[in-house]
């Protein structure tokens, strides 16, 4: 009997205790309320919620799931955030927890499905058909290996329903199309695939602005029929070709097509295969005035002909706007100097807005530097190179202002002596460079890689930036990526340049 | 031939504090914009502005005055809410200054570009308010903001086991 009235005098004090705690969560919820963040209405709460999601969104969708501690400070953050759809349209493939969270609260605007974290292990099939259900309100998928394969195949099967699908990207799917003509609605706006077979019916979509193909192939698809599509597509303006065995199919048999080659409206164009096949894919087009080129060749092989007869052609027949060679000046300097000596800054009507080279040994910089001198410097904009070296090779440069040069990436900067470089932008008050009467007036944006701003260097490095501030010449943004940087040091470096980034590999650190 | 002068207008906030401010710095304000657009004589009477503060409004006039001239969005080219999720969350080094106050000035900043309808204002102080909270914890942003944890024994379990996912991501 008494160990009854004990059992029910506890239970009576243990619910005073709930009533009780349930009462102090109220009166939290209610001094919350007096918050000044929580005086601003809903819609401005969440968009301020959306603010925080922008750099996942920006940087790496697949971290998002990270952002779910903004619903863990209190009950009506948790609660604004639970009923605005909005917030939870970004689902990565990794997290089926998440996923199913967020396509219950994304429920029913559409979302996009991203790539999983690399370094997270992928879930299996079961845990993936929470996808499934959310197919008929997807607008992006991104997905590779088995988890790209399972989405592909299972969009094929829901391909009459999928409203809003406008941009897919896959890498490493085992599967093909099942159709000749695809499954996909022909809305689509952007597809990309990477590393997986490549069918017909991925060029047939004629609403695309946008075609990534890397390192697919597919023997039967000959260069004339791909161009061919390729025209149909009126609105592509992107396009990205990466050693596909089409590009090297480029003997077209037809003559007359020969003589009429076919007309992409390209704003970009992205190629990176063997001289040869670059060389006659190019041949077999025409491009649009100012289009942006970016060749990425590996000519190990080639002989200096075939290379210098590559460039002449593009000098003379396609005149892009913009030019970015990589593997050119990475794998042989001594031919990237022959080749663009081809480009007679007196005849020539490529503009060069651009020019990138990299990984050049020591001893080929001079050479770099003689290749760079050829080309009309009075245009380009951006400078992307690691041939800052020493400042001295540019003593012979028979340009000494680069008046129209606004960007500078210095890669594989010498740490040791890093300010020596940067001694190169040291502006007076007349806007002359110091050191090898070299200026560069309009330079508004420098990113360095792998530069040790600390101690003496970083204060040497500041001063020159400080100069130039003084001097009216003041960087806008500086961007640090890897290196050994003292933070502390670069935060201070505000004074004088409007914007510092730090990067620490490619994550971007609030500074 | 002279300049024609620039059109003055008055404006009265809540607390009977008035501004006569130049129409184009006062016209950055979308609200006010369509309220002038409206009138078509010639009006003495100051406009009011019954959900804005004297030194609020100050503030505001402070930054329409140095964003006087720069385009305005307009409704067809307004961008929809995922575009905004794309755009960066970095503000510029003269905003930064301006927006540096404290946390009672900062949010009826918010509240008055948000009535008076200043779109880049607002996304000033949304981004200024996200950046706050980016890379804390719930108990410092809790901290940041005044802010206690007001949740039950079972929605705290529930978190726990959301921050088990987060963590494993």
């Amino acid at each position: 009997m008494r160990g009854k009235f004990l059992c029910q005098s506890q239970e009576k004090v243990d619910e005073e205790i709930r009533a009780l705690e349930r009462r102090l969560c109220a009166l939290r919820t209610s001094r919350n309320s007096f918050a000044y963040i929580n005086q601003l209405p809903a819609e401005l709460l969440t968009e301020i919620f959306l603010w925080t999601q922008a750099p996942y969104i920006e940087r790496d969708p697949s971290h998002i799931i990270k952002w779910i501690r903004v619903t863990h400070v209190s009950k009506h953050w948790r609660s604004l955030a639970f009923s605005s759809t909005v917030l939870w349209t970004t689902i990565p493939t990794h997290n089926p927890a998440y996923a199913q969270l967020a396509s219950q609260l994304s429920f029913p605007v559409p979302v996009s499905i991203v790539r999983g974290a690399p370094d997270v292990e992928t879930p299996d099939t079961e845990a993936l058909e929470v996808f499934v259900s959310l197919l008929q309100r997807t607008r992006d998928v991104n997905a590779t290996d088995y988890v790209g394969t399972f989405l592909f195949e299972a969009l094929q099967n829901a391909s009459s329903n999928l409203p809003y699908l406008q941009d897919v990207e896959f890498d490493e799917i085992g599967v093909h199309l099942s159709t000749k003509e695809s499954p996909f609605p022909k809305s689509l706006k952007r597809v990309s695939l990477s590393n997986s077979p490549l069918e017909w019916s991925w060029l047939k979509f004629d609403q695309l602005t946008e075609l990534h193909l890397r390192y697919c192939n597919n023997p039967e698809i000959a260069i004339n029929s791909f161009l061919d599509h390729m025209s149909q597509i009126p609105r592509l303006s992107y396009l990205e070709i990466r050693w596909l065995l089409v590009s090297r199919q480029v003997e077209r048999q037809n003559p007359s097509h020969q003589q009429r080659p076919v007309t992409l409206t390209l704003e970009h164009l992205i190629i990176e295969d063997d001289l040869v096949s670059v060389t006659k894919f190019l041949s077999c087009v025409q491009l649009t005035e100012r289009f942006t080129l970016r060749v990425e060749l590996d000519i190990d092989d080639e002989t200096p002909d075939e290379t210098f007869a590559f460039f002449q052609q593009i000098d003379r027949h396609l005149q892009p706007s913009q030019w970015v060679i990589r593997s050119a000046s990475l794998i042989r300097p001594d031919m990237y100097y022959y080749t663009l000596s081809c480009f007679d800054q007196n005849t020539s009507t490529t503009p060069f807005l651009v020019i990138e080279g990299h990984e050049i040994p020591d001893e080929e910089v001079q050479l770099f530097l003689d290749g760079m001198q050829t080309l009309p410097f009075n245009k380009m904009q951006r400078l992307s190179t690691d041939a800052f070296a020493d400042a001295s090779e540019w003593e012979d440069c028979r340009f000494r202002t680069l008046e129209s040069i606004q960007e500078l990436v210095i890669c594989d900067c010498d740490s040791s002596n890093a300010y020596i470089n940067f001694s190169m932008v040291e502006m007076d008050a007349a806007g002359r460079s110091d050191n090898v009467n070299i200026s560069f007036p309009a330079l508004k944006r420098i990113t360095l890689h792998d530069v040790e701003y600390r101690g003496d260097v970083g204060k040497k490095i500041k001063a020159i930036f400080t100069g130039r501030a003084e001097h009216a010449f003041r960087i806008e943004e500086l961007t640090f990526k890897g290196g050994r940087i003292e933070e502390e040091g670069v935060k201070n470096l505000r004074t004088v340049v409007n914007k510092v980034i730090l990067m620490k590999g490619n994550d971007q650190l609030p500074l | 031939m002279a300049a024609p002068a620039t059109q003055q207008i008055k404006i009265r906030c809540n607390d009977e504090k008035e501004f006569t401010v130049d129409r184009d710095v006062l016209e950055r304000s979308v609200l006010i914009k369509n309220m002038l657009e409206d009138v078509t004589e010639q009006q003495d009477a100051p406009i009011p502005l019954p959900n804005v503060s004297g030194p609020v409004m100050a503030k505001v006039l402070e930054y329409c005055t140095h964003h006087r001239g720069e385009p305005l969005p307009s409704a067809d080219t307004e961008q929809s809410q995922d575009e905004t999720r794309k755009r960066t969350t970095d503000i510029s080094e003269w905003d930064q200054k301006f927006i540096t106050v404290d946390q009672e000035m900062l949010f009826e900043i918010i509240l008055a570009a948000n009535y008076l309808d200043i779109k880049s204002l607002l996304d000033v102080g949304c981004k200024t308010v996200a950046n706050m909270i980016k890379g804390k914890t719930p108990e410092e942003i809790r901290k940041l903001f005044n802010i206690v944890n007001d949740f039950t024994p079972e929605e705290e379990a529930q978190i726990k086991k959301e921050n088990e996912w987060a963590e494993d991501r």
